[in-house]
């Protein structure tokens, strides 16, 4: 009998619970449930007349309710007078029930804060503990504003019982993971940390101190490095000198809890440089690691503990790596070699998890006797990649990623393959992942990269992500050798009648650009390609049959042969109600028609893809990223995109750097001219926006992203920016969004522009917005210029002026320049260099050289290529002044350039 | 830490939950379903450790109830199932020799006992003697 040990609960409630485990259905229960809400609110509605046993008693019908899981939308108040009663009983009840009813709710907690406050000041250690472990556990921003103060005093006042501290630093740190400038950590050193880790006898403290410094010392290591000895020789006293008292000891282990945390807290730390404290630590660790030895385990609970500490202690050790002893690190190797092999599902997972940590730092300090004691388990890794477990399979998964290199990358990416056919579905796409990035790591061999990532496609291709194929065209692209290769092998794989979309689309475009070597080989014919590819026309997507298309045409191009099946193709999709599909197959139809230099033009092979977006593309394929590490590259590219105008930092907005003002010149001006040669900054600022702006020019194209910032408190609203090009800049400008700027966040819109020809004038925006029921107007420059779109080109110095004269009789343009002379040049130099006019400085360094080239979006009808206009720059500079002057063929070019450099200068 | 900790019945039905970072009631009741799902269906044999999400859920079944704690990435995860071994002998003390029926009669109390065991998700005490010491102080008031 329950009741025997414990006192009854109160006969109401167990009546009520009786009731509603006596229910059939859920409809049942409903009736109950609300008769049951029915009687409370109403005994509520008269809560003074109530005697505290029914107050109770409702609170607690309340909390069974509220946990079967339905709504409770009244008593909160009840409750929380329970909680502010002087009867400790009450308080009790009160206080345990607001736990459980108001969970994490902020508008709730608000209510309750100067009940909490008054326990807190009360002197009571009864109710201080209520309050403090109820704070503890619900936190939040309210919470933590009105009682970090009150938290923090008993945390520091010296007659606080132990177990009151020890419920004080929970608190407190559970308030610290809203607000991190709570806690100052010289003062919680002094005052809690070391005093309570200095002594034994009180474990529950130092537990509780230990929790809480595993995360705040994580945030800021530094500050709270003096805590580093004093957990080393609690560590000591506890795993040698075993100073514990009885209650503490656990399954004979001594406060595994405790060593565990303590690891943990040494792990935030590099290996001691201190003589004294490396021997102790070393000694520990040692001590720990052979324990399992020695120790026969008598239960499961025993292992558990034991093993808890054992991982611990391993895991510490593979972060020292190279710098404990060769001895040390084979014992780690020979117990995690041991917990694998052991039938206990448990230890295995750990074993292997831990094994794949080794060889993630083994790779990393390249310690290769370390690898090959892994390697020789290589055969019951596989084995456990078969486990009926699916934890223990993932983690086998990923230790035989992390055990690959060089050496054995074909046979562990050939098992891997092989393990697809049978592994299960949801660790189908981590395989394959998987297989991807070792094949792209060690792609020396490229056919052999070509194979497996076609193979994966065609195996598991509802699992290959875009990027895989992609990358893959990309390293046939750039490597001239395995382009026939990858024809051949794709042309292949295209031969069934049904194959997966992905296969299709790999085949299209490596077809498409590389099927001209099967063809000169005399392999295939050029029908045959076009065959290969048609076949599947009739079941592909939308979107892969719009690559196919594009496939036709470079096809077609090479192979007039296939003119008239092409035809058919195009001209059956040109009514297609896809508008991509239709857009393609008009335009390539379209295209048939022009003479070839135009085709050619359009469909120039693809030139090699910078290397730099492989390596990228290897980057974001590292081994394994840990959920933290990924997430910090993602907070760091979102700042790189998203913050432009550092608005995540909610303190405050960094105000665009002050420009000095020159020459009475207005900062918008000084702003435009930064923006000019930077590929991002601010281009405007006032009391109630900021306005950034990042520029991507290619050639003739550019794409300019703009961020709008509200630096206000309050909403502005009907936001909207508009753009007019002109016939010399074409200018696409997407609407502002969102266009209803909260408070202290950011809208953006973006701006694609393109060059036809040279142009002087500068395109404005205007910016509008309305505060407080007044429109707000801003106009400023787009930050493009001539300069955009220029690429540089150098040439000797006679050679300029053999040039600069040639061009003489045609258009020049000059300028004097008061405020930059001799004593700047190297300043200059910079500047035009930013704005890509390549100067060259003449050997007594008074004369800049500068030439470039204004790239075009119009076809010049005579080369059939995009006209460039050529711009010179000469500039002449004595002590104090200077002058500047612009040649082109073009009056607009010349113009424009003086212009734009005239404005950047004036920031120097 | 542990960011939730929960007893599920094998008929998957809640005896006690308890989250300590804040998470929205209509998320929590759908965690509940997704996590007592993925944990019931596994066979026996198999090891106590699951990753989910981008947290880690270490479970064990006590005669009909499973005891869950979510922890997170780098916590250790025998150590969990310690914490969690550590209530049960709590509530086992407690009420002698204790049944899923004594939960479910006496809820308040579980909630109360694990208060004194587990706060901002860290342990506070790991004697037993303690916690058990400072509960029967408390009992007749609850």
């Amino acid at each position: 009998m329950v009741d025997a040990f414990v006192p009854s609960t109160k006969r109401g409630l167990r009546k009520f619970i009786n009731d509603v485990r006596g229910c059939n259905t859920l409809q049942d229960e409903q009736v109950r449930v609300r008769k049951e809400l029915a009687n409370i609110r109403q005994k509520f509605a008269n809560a003074k007349a109530l005697k505290a046993y029914d107050r109770k008693k409702y609170a607690w019908k309340l909390v069974y309710i509220y946990m079967l899981g339905h709504e409770v939308e009244f008593g909160h108040m009840e409750v929380i007078n329970l909680a502010s009663s002087k009867n400790n009983s009450e308080k009790l009840v009160g206080y345990v029930a607001m736990g459980v009813l108001m969970g994490h709710d902020e508008d709730l907690a608000r209510l309750v804060i100067n009940t909490i406050r008054s326990d807190l000041v009360s002197g009571s250690a009864f109710a201080q503990r209520l309050a403090l472990t109820f704070t503890a556990n619900v936190g939040g921003h309210e919470l933590t504003q009105a009682l970090s103060a009150d938290v923090l005093r008993v945390l520091y006042l010296p007659e606080s019982k132990p177990s009151t501290r020890r419920k004080a630093t929970l608190c407190a740190l559970s308030l610290w993971r809203v607000n991190q400038d709570l806690i100052d950590p010289s003062e919680y050193l002094s005052v809690v940390a070391i005093p309570a880790l200095e002594q034994t006898f009180e474990m529950g403290l130092n537990l509780a101190v230990l929790g809480t410094l595993k995360s705040v010392a994580r945030a800021d290591p530094m500050a709270y490095q003096a805590v580093y000895p004093v957990v080393i020789r609690l560590l000591e006293k506890v795993v040698l000198g075993e100073s514990v008292p009885s209650t503490y000891s656990y399954h004979g282990v001594a406060c595994p809890l405790v060593q565990v945390r303590a690891l943990e807290v040494l792990a935030l730390y590099d290996f001691p440089t201190d003589a004294e404290l490396r021997k102790t630590l070393v000694h520990i660790l040692t001590k720990v690691l052979s324990c399992n030895d020695d120790i026969n385990p008598q239960s499961m609970n025993q292992s558990n503990a034991n093993n808890a500490v054992l991982v611990e202690a391993i895991n510490l050790v593979i972060q020292y790596g190279e710098q404990v002893d060769r001895e040390m690190m084979e014992k780690v190797v020979a117990i995690l070699v041991k917990f694998v092999r052991l039938s206990d599902a448990n230890v295995k997972y750990l074993g292997l998890a831990g094994m794949s940590k080794l060889a993630q730092m083994a790779q990393r300090e390249g310690l290769a006797s370390v690898l090959d004691m892994i390697r020789d388990h290589h055969h019951t890794v596989r084995q456990s990649l078969e486990d009926q477990d699916g934890s223990i399979r993932k983690r086998a998964l990923d230790l035989m990623f992390s055990m690959c290199d060089k050496g054995n990358a074909h046979e562990i990416v050939g098992e891997l393959v092989e393990y697809l056919k049978t592994v299960s579905y949801n660790l189908k796409a981590d395989t394959v992942r998987k297989i991807a990035i070792l094949c792209d790591r060690f792609s020396d061999d490229r056919p052999w990269y070509v194979d497996t990532i076609l193979h994966l496609i065609a195996t598991a291709g509802d699992f290959v992500p875009e990027d895989m194929w992609h990358r893959l065209v990309q390293v046939v692209t750039n490597n001239e050798d395995t382009k026939a290769y990858a024809a051949a092998a794709v042309y292949k794989m295209m031969q069934p009648s049904h194959v997966h979309e992905t296969t299709i689309r790999v085949g299209s475009y490596l077809l498409g650009e590389f099927g001209y070597f099967l063809v000169e080989g005399n392999q295939q014919s050029a029908q045959d390609l076009f065959d290969a590819i048609n076949q599947h026309l009739d079941y592909a997507g939308n979107k892969t049959r719009a690559m196919m298309l594009h496939a036709y045409a470079k096809l077609v191009l090479l192979y007039p042969q296939l003119h008239e099946d092409v035809t058919l193709v195009m001209d059956a999709f040109r009514d297609s109600s896809d508008p991509e599909l239709q857009q393609r197959a008009c335009e390539y139809f379209a295209l048939a028609q022009q003479d070839r230099v135009r085709q050619q033009a359009v469909f120039e092979p693809m030139p090699a893809f910078p290397e730099a977006q492989g390596e990228e593309a290897a980057e974001t394929a590292r081994p394994n990223p840990t959920p933290e590490s990924v997430k910090a590259v993602d907070a760091q590219v979102e700042t790189q995109v998203e913050d432009l105008l550092n608005l995540a930092d909610k303190s405050s907005f960094t105000p665009a750097p002050e420009p000095e003002l020159k020459f009475g010149k207005e900062p918008r001006r000084v702003w435009l001219a930064n923006v000019l040669c930077e590929p991002k900054g601010v281009l405007f600022e006032d009391h109630f926006v900021q306005i950034g702006v990042q520029l991507q020019f290619q050639k003739a194209a550019g794409k300019l992203m703009f961020f709008v910032g509200n630096k206000t408190g309050w909403v502005l609203d009907q936001a909207l920016c508009t753009v007019l090009g002109n016939d010399a800049l074409e200018v696409v400008a997407q609407p502002l969004e969102p266009a209803v700027l909260q408070p202290r966040a950011q809208s953006r819109f973006s701006v694609a522009v393109t060059c036809h020809k040279p142009f002087a004038d500068r395109v404005p925006i205007k910016v509008s917005f309305q505060a407080n029921g007044q429109f707000e107007f801003i106009d400023v420059d787009l930050p493009v210029s001539v300069l955009s779109f220029a690429s540089p080109c150098s040439f000797p110095d006679a050679d300029f002026d053999q040039r600069w004269d040639a061009m003489g009789d045609r258009v020049q343009q000059t300028t004097p320049l008061d405020h930059v002379g001799l004593e700047r040049i190297d300043a200059v130099v910079a500047k035009l260099t930013a704005l890509k006019l390549a100067p060259t400085l003449s050997a007594d360094k008074r004369t800049l050289r500068g030439a470039t080239t204004i790239q075009t979006a119009t076809v010049n009808p005579k080369t059939g290529k995009p006209a460039v206009v050529g711009v010179l720059v000469r500039m002449t500079c004595v002590a104090g002044s200077s002058s500047l002057a612009v040649r082109a063929v073009n009056v607009a070019a010349a113009v424009g350039t003086l212009t734009t450099v005239k404005d950047v200068l004036l920031v120097l | 830490m542990i960011n939730f900790i929960l007893l599920i019945s094998r008929q998957g039905k809640t005896r006690l939950k308890k989250w300590f970072v804040p998470c929205p009631e209509r998320d929590q009741f759908r965690t509940i379903k997704e996590v007592s799902s993925l944990i019931l269906n596994r066979s026996p044999k198999v090891c106590n450790f699951l990753e989910w999400r981008d947290y880690k859920l270490c479970y064990k079944r006590y005669a009909s109830l499973f005891f869950i704690a979510c922890i997170e990435q780098n916590d250790n995860e025998l150590l969990a199932l310690e914490m969690v071994h550590h209530f049960v002998e709590c509530l086992d003390r407690y009420f002698g020799n204790v049944c899923e029926l004594d939960l479910i009669f006496n809820f308040h109390k579980a909630y109360y006992i694990l208060d004194e065991i587990l706060i901002s998700g860290e342990l506070q005490e790991s004697s037993k003697r303690a916690v058990l010491h400072h509960i029967s102080e408390q009992d007749p008031l609850i």
